[in-house]
């Protein structure tokens, strides 16, 4: 499958007073074209960095960057129109009306204000697309960049927290948004911390953390993992030593069960192990992970 | 042609060019209104100290007798002959003897608005971050770079010349009104119009010089002081002496006041010692332009823009 987009070994190190501060510290992630890519991670851990990067914004990144098929920046001139991307904040002159603003940045694209109304439509900002920017509530500001990043008809769609500021409808609609642009076979690539939003909108994920990928693929095999985790309810106070001199990893379930992460085609030796020492469970059940759960997993800082 | 045709709508729209537009002809209104209201004919005396006697120049009327030796409040000046001569000058609106002095004067305000409208024009475009969502358009930074530095060097142009226009028509119906109105022919119009346009265009340069360095310094205070410092430093520093008269020879806003303000040659002045001459002038501000543009340009493709 061809790649959208291609980190490799890319490195982005700041200046600060405190000395230098490593953003990216070789990053490699390939995003295949079409469907909808999550880029998790917590605050700092550098997908807005790798976004910078991969739309020029960020100069002197070192290793490379490609966007469908090219060099970033050399080549960015000819891939431009074929990217839409919503970075950060959406910025725009706040006494201009959002559709000024609009036809002020297609103008220098070659792009008229017949689609300038279409992508207003698209978002839902028609009725109020003629009053001045300062006026929109951090909402319509989102809906905006989104219909900025739309105008172009792009291949590949960069969003960076694309649900910032919205309300619940404004989120189902962001999510309707990206489902309809990877059916049309565009590819998009969002990056957020609501892991629930990527979860539910999501085909593929990477999480990254301190300026690194640390997992990368499908939704469903990041749930599923290598382990999984059972519910396990003992009346024994001795089973969660028991399991743990066993080798498996135990939790507390708050409850009173106990969380045992185990690999499900070994998961009757957990009722054998208990069965030896006297000990006789009465439940046994799979629990469903969630993105979150796998999150904090692979990101979480040793105590 | 289309992104420097957006770029000169992003200017003119712009809340401050108005705003400093609308308080300019304000302040022309009032000011022509004031001078042609408060403008006299002139009136000149002779008084010959030996006999007292005080006589009308003009008409050589004698309009007064006065004890010899004293000596008349006003007077101004000896005729040669030992008269004394006094009297009040001519203030009334004259557009044929003053306009080219009052554009000079103009000129000189409207390169310190040029800094504010040039530095802010990109300032507010990094106040805001809307500099990130262009560059997600067109990714080329020099081109942005270039396109911006011309919108910004036509908008303050225009904007300049639209001022010296108004400041002529208004002291045209002034002289018109209450005033004088001699010499008025085609030469007149000519060397005017030529006189705002260079005006205008040195305006225009200013502009975009304080526009680079602040796209440099991200902050319109950066571009603003580097220029409204050079005029301090310019009235401070002694050009004859050293070590920093030398350096004060160069500033860039030596070489935009050689271009606006007309050299008078033979001018007893400290000044003289620095570049002051229309050539002189045009040659230091095409060196600054392609050292502050180009240098602006250089950093700025390298720069990471939030």
């Amino acid at each position: 499958m061809a790649a959208a987009i291609e980190f490799e070994d890319v490195r982005v190190t700041y200046r600060t007073r405190r000395g230098r501060v490593p953003a990216l510290a070789g990053l490699d992630l390939s995003v295949p074209e079409g469907g909808v890519f999550g880029f998790l991670g917590a605050n700092g851990a550098g997908k807005t960095t790798a976004i910078r990067a991969a739309v020029g914004l960020l100069r002197g990144a070192r290793g490379r960057v490609r966007m469908l098929g090219h060099d970033v920046p050399r080549d960015l001139p000819s891939t431009i129109d074929r990217v839409g991307a919503l970075v950060e904040q959406p910025s725009f002159f706040p006494n201009f009306t959002g559709r000024r603003n609009l036809e002020l940045l297609g103008r220098a694209r070659g792009i008229g204000p017949k689609r300038v109304a279409a992508v207003l439509d698209q978002v839902g900002l028609r009725v109020r697309a003629d009053t001045r920017f300062a006026t929109y509530s951090l909402g319509m500001k989102q809906r905006l960049g989104i219909a900025a990043a739309l105008m172009k008809e792009p291949d590949l769609l960069i969003l960076d927290e694309p649900a910032n500021g919205l309300d619940p409808p404004g989120i189902l609609e962001v999510r309707r948004l990206m489902r309809s642009v990877a059916a049309e076979g565009r590819t998009m690539f969002v990056s957020s911390h609501i892991l629930s939003e990527v979860e539910h909108a999501c085909d593929r994920v990477a999480i990254v953390a301190h300026g690194k990928c640390i997992a990368s693929g499908r939704v469903s095999e990041l749930l599923q993992g290598t382990n999984a985790r059972f519910r396990v309810r003992v009346d024994d106070q001795r089973a969660r030593d028991v399991l743990t001199s066993g080798g498996w990893t135990v939790a507390a379930d708050p409850d009173g069960a106990l969380l045992v992460d185990v690999d499900p085609s070994r998961s009757h030796e957990v009722t054998s192990t208990l069965a030896g020492a006297g000990i006789y469970l009465s439940e046994l059940t799979p629990v469903a992970r969630s993105l979150e759960d796998v999150f904090l997993e692979l990101t979480e800082e040793p105590k | 042609m289309t992104q420097l045709g957006a770029e000169l709508r992003r200017f003119f729209a712009r809340r401050i060019v108005r705003g400093v537009f609308l308080v300019a002809v304000l302040l022309i209104v009032l000011v022509v209104t004031i001078g042609t209201a408060k403008g006299h004919r002139g009136h000149e005396y002779a008084l010959d100290p030996a006999t007292g006697r005080v006589t009308d120049t003009q008409t050589g009327q004698v309009v007064a007798n006065k004890p010899s030796g004293e000596v008349p409040s006003g007077f101004s000046s000896s005729d040669g002959a030992g008269n004394i001569v006094f009297g009040q000058s001519d203030t009334r609106t004259n557009i044929g003897k003053d306009l080219a002095n009052v554009i000079e004067g103009t000129g000189i305000a409207l390169l310190f608005v040029a800094f504010a409208l040039g530095a802010s024009f990109v300032g507010a475009e990094f106040h805001v971050g809307s500099l990130t969502t262009q560059l997600l358009f067109e990714p080329r930074r020099w081109r942005v770079h270039l396109a911006k530095a011309v919108s910004v060097a036509l908008g303050a142009a225009a904007f300049a010349f639209a001022v010296l226009a108004l400041v002529a028509l208004a002291m045209y119906i002034g002289s018109e009104l209450s005033g004088v109105v001699q010499g008025l022919d085609g030469a007149f119009v000519a060397h005017r119009t030529a006189q705002a346009l260079r005006v205008a265009a040195t305006v225009g340069i200013g502009a975009t010089l304080a526009y680079s360095v602040t796209l440099v310094a991200k902050r319109s205070s950066a571009g603003m002081i580097a220029f409204f410092l050079q005029f301090v430093l310019l009235n401070l520093i002694n050009p004859v002496k050293k070590p920093f008269g030398p350096v004060s020879h160069y500033m860039p806003l030596r070489g935009l006041l050689a271009i606006v303000v007309k050299h008078t040659p033979g001018q007893e002045s400290v000044q003289e010692h620095a570049i002051h001459t229309l050539a002189g002038g045009v040659t230091l501000t095409a060196v600054w332009v392609v050292l502050i543009v180009g240098g602006a340009g250089i950093l700025f493709a390298r720069a990471e823009v939030r």
